[in-house]
């Protein structure tokens, strides 16, 4: 088994002369569960359909389980499950046939696992598909891809649509799924709130641009805020990346990725939540990015 | 993945059966009727052997029935309907993004999108196969009597039907493919396809090769093979074959027309020079225009096809 579950290398993908996705290198590592972050419109749903081989791309390579799902679907795909955004499913089939579709399209399906898991659900099979409230589709969506008894799961915005009951349902059921072993997940989202809980790796992705990657102990180990008299930053960013400054009149407030031990008998030192992390990366003007360029035309 | 390309268009298919059997429920009773009256009146005798009174008969028997059966212009939009009930599932797994369920489980794309188009294609065939069928049964009597080139006719016998459902169905399923919504594709597709399809039929058709022009003096027989043709045009004309003005017609007509005997009447026109005139398309052309023009249609079908296929290839994801 590969030690990564995704590699990506200078992957980009370009839609016209607009770059959904640029530059893009990043390793997730077999069997943690990764948040892909980011805004609206960032790049995370073009990321993952390049992981799943859905469309090929523009510059650049990714490879999931050592392979690339767009040059070996026939390779790739059985190992792997995706449930796209807003969870697409034949809208007129019953449970039961949408099951049955499962089963026709692969090798390896677990009819039990899909059975047993809604059956704990409360979903009949009987029940159509265009009868279900959203957290219930998307439990079927993630019922599906699980029978496939995936090593890598890829979920496009899985809880962007539910309401905060389903929303934590469905989370639960998924470390549920996680919890009996081997198996990857990746998820894109543009929530933050909740994935603390569920993943473990973390990829933040802003202005097309892989901002951070890295698990999230260490992201939120790494991280700082500080805060003192209004002053300039300048000292702090000779050792530190600077990630956001604010000001007031009489206060200056620093997010900080530290490089090493941070002290400093200026500033005080504390630290800070992921959510606020994050939100700090998403703050910043694509001209802060690092190696922000120019979209090649 | 033929289990499922069959269950997605399972409705679809029952609707295209229903359209069928309310066009044989309409037929059948008439053409049982039809078919019993032409043996019974003697009318293919009389076009077997001649005889006194077959004028009358055969005259009489294709004023009753040319026009009976008023569904029949109606059924010129079965290969449209057809053409948009296989294509709406194809088109709404866009529409739904189901696609990107189908592609990712393990059946490649290539694979998907050969079956679904194979079994689309496969099935709108075998509904205009009906269609033809029962069209040409129900046509036995009157094609013997009147022939099969006329419009309405020649468009439900032969080959050339195949090519319509399949041109319409190529023609919305790359509407609905690069649209993404079934709905726009069904109504402009339709439009689309009606416009070609009578187009060609007015002012292509005929013309597809030159249509045969035949001039003879009043009062003798036409050429024999004016008979169940496709009459272009006919009617009183000169010598070299102009057709007269309604106005020089009538003045004739009315100088001419004094009463006295037919013979005499027709020798006072023959006098003033007036001759028939006929174009037509004879019933020896019909596979030859056939073909021309399921070759156009066809042509178009498999260039459309091409654009769908290389647009789910290249511009889907």
């Amino acid at each position: 088994m590969s030690e990564f579950a995704l590699e990506a290398r200078g992957l980009g993908k370009r839609y016209g002369k607009k770059w959904a996705l640029r530059d893009c290198t990043l390793e997730i590592p077999t069997g943690c569960v990764a948040a892909l972050v980011g805004p609206n419109g960032a790049g995370k749903t073009t990321l993952l359909h390049l992981a799943v081989g859905l469309t090929d791309a523009t510059a650049g390579s990714v490879r999931v389980l050592g392979r690339s799902a767009w040059e070996r679907p026939e390779v790739v795909l059985p190992r792997l499950g995706f449930v796209a955004q807003e969870h697409p499913l034949y809208r007129r089939f019953r449970i039961g046939e949408m099951l049955k579709a499962g089963e026709k399209l692969n090798a390896t399906w677990d009819q039990a696992l899909a059975q047993t898991r809604l059956e704990r659900l409360g979903i009949p099979l009987d029940q159509k598909i265009g009868t279900l409230s959203g957290g219930q589709q998307a439990q079927v969506a993630l019922t599906l891809a699980l029978a496939k008894r995936p090593e890598l799961l890829v979920l496009d915005e899985p809880i962007a649509a539910l309401d905060p009951l389903a929303r934590r349902d469905f989370l639960k059921s998924l470390m549920e799924a996680v919890a009996d072993g081997g198996l990857t997940v990746l998820l894109s989202s543009h929530i933050i709130t909740d994935l603390e809980r569920v993943c473990d790796y973390m990829i933040l992705l802003s202005a097309s641009q892989v901002q951070l990657a890295a698990p999230i102990e260490d992201i939120v180990a790494e991280h700082r805020v500080l805060s003192g008299p209004r002053s300039d930053p300048s000292a702090v960013e000779r050792l530190h990346s600077v990630i956001q400054a604010s000001h007031t009149d009489r206060q200056t407030t620093l997010v900080v990725r530290a490089n090493g031990h941070l002290y400093d008998s200026r500033w005080q030192v504390d630290e800070v939540d992921l959510e606020e992390i994050v939100l700090a990366y998403l703050g910043r003007s694509p001209s802060d990015a690092p190696e922000s360029q120019e979209v090649a035309s | 993945m033929i289990w499922l390309t069959w269950r997605l268009q399972r409705l679809e298919t029952a609707l295209v059966l229903a359209a069928l059997a309310l066009a044989a429920a309409s037929l059948i009773p008439l053409g049982l009727h039809m078919a019993s009256v032409y043996s019974a009146s003697g009318v293919g005798a009389c076009l077997a052997h001649g005889g006194s009174g077959c004028g009358s008969t055969v005259d009489s028997f294709q004023h009753r029935f040319e026009h009976a059966g008023a569904i029949i212009p109606w059924l010129n939009f079965l290969p449209g309907l057809i053409a948009v009930l296989f294509a709406a599932p194809l088109i709404l797994d866009f529409e739904h993004g189901t696609f990107r369920f189908a592609w990712t489980q393990s059946v490649p794309r290539n694979r998907w999108l050969t079956v679904r188009l194979t079994v689309m294609c496969a099935a709108a065939l075998l509904a205009t196969f009906a269609l033809i069928q029962l069209m040409t049964w129900f046509r036995i009597p009157l094609d013997h009597v009147s022939g099969r080139m006329e419009p309405n006719v020649f468009d439900f016998e032969g080959i050339v039907p195949y090519a319509y459902t399949l041109f319409a169905l190529a023609l919305v399923l790359a509407i609905g493919i690069v649209t993404r919504r079934a709905v726009t594709a069904a109504a402009v597709g339709l439009i689309a396809y009606f416009a070609l399809r009578v187009g060609i039929q007015i002012w292509l058709r005929k013309d597809l090769i030159a249509p045969l022009r035949k001039v003879w003096p009043l009062g003798l027989p036409g050429p024999s093979n004016v008979d169940r043709a496709w009459s272009i045009t006919s009617g009183p004309s000169d010598a070299s074959g102009h057709l007269l003005r309604p106005t020089t017609a009538n003045h004739i007509l009315a100088l001419c027309n004094n009463g006295s005997t037919k013979q005499g009447d027709l020798a006072c026109m023959r006098a003033h020079h007036v001759f028939n005139l006929a174009v037509y398309q004879p019933a020896s052309r019909f596979w030859l225009l056939q073909g021309i023009e399921t070759a156009i249609f066809a042509a178009l079908a498999a260039a459309l096809l091409a654009t769908a296929v290389w647009w789910v290839r290249n511009r889907v994801s």
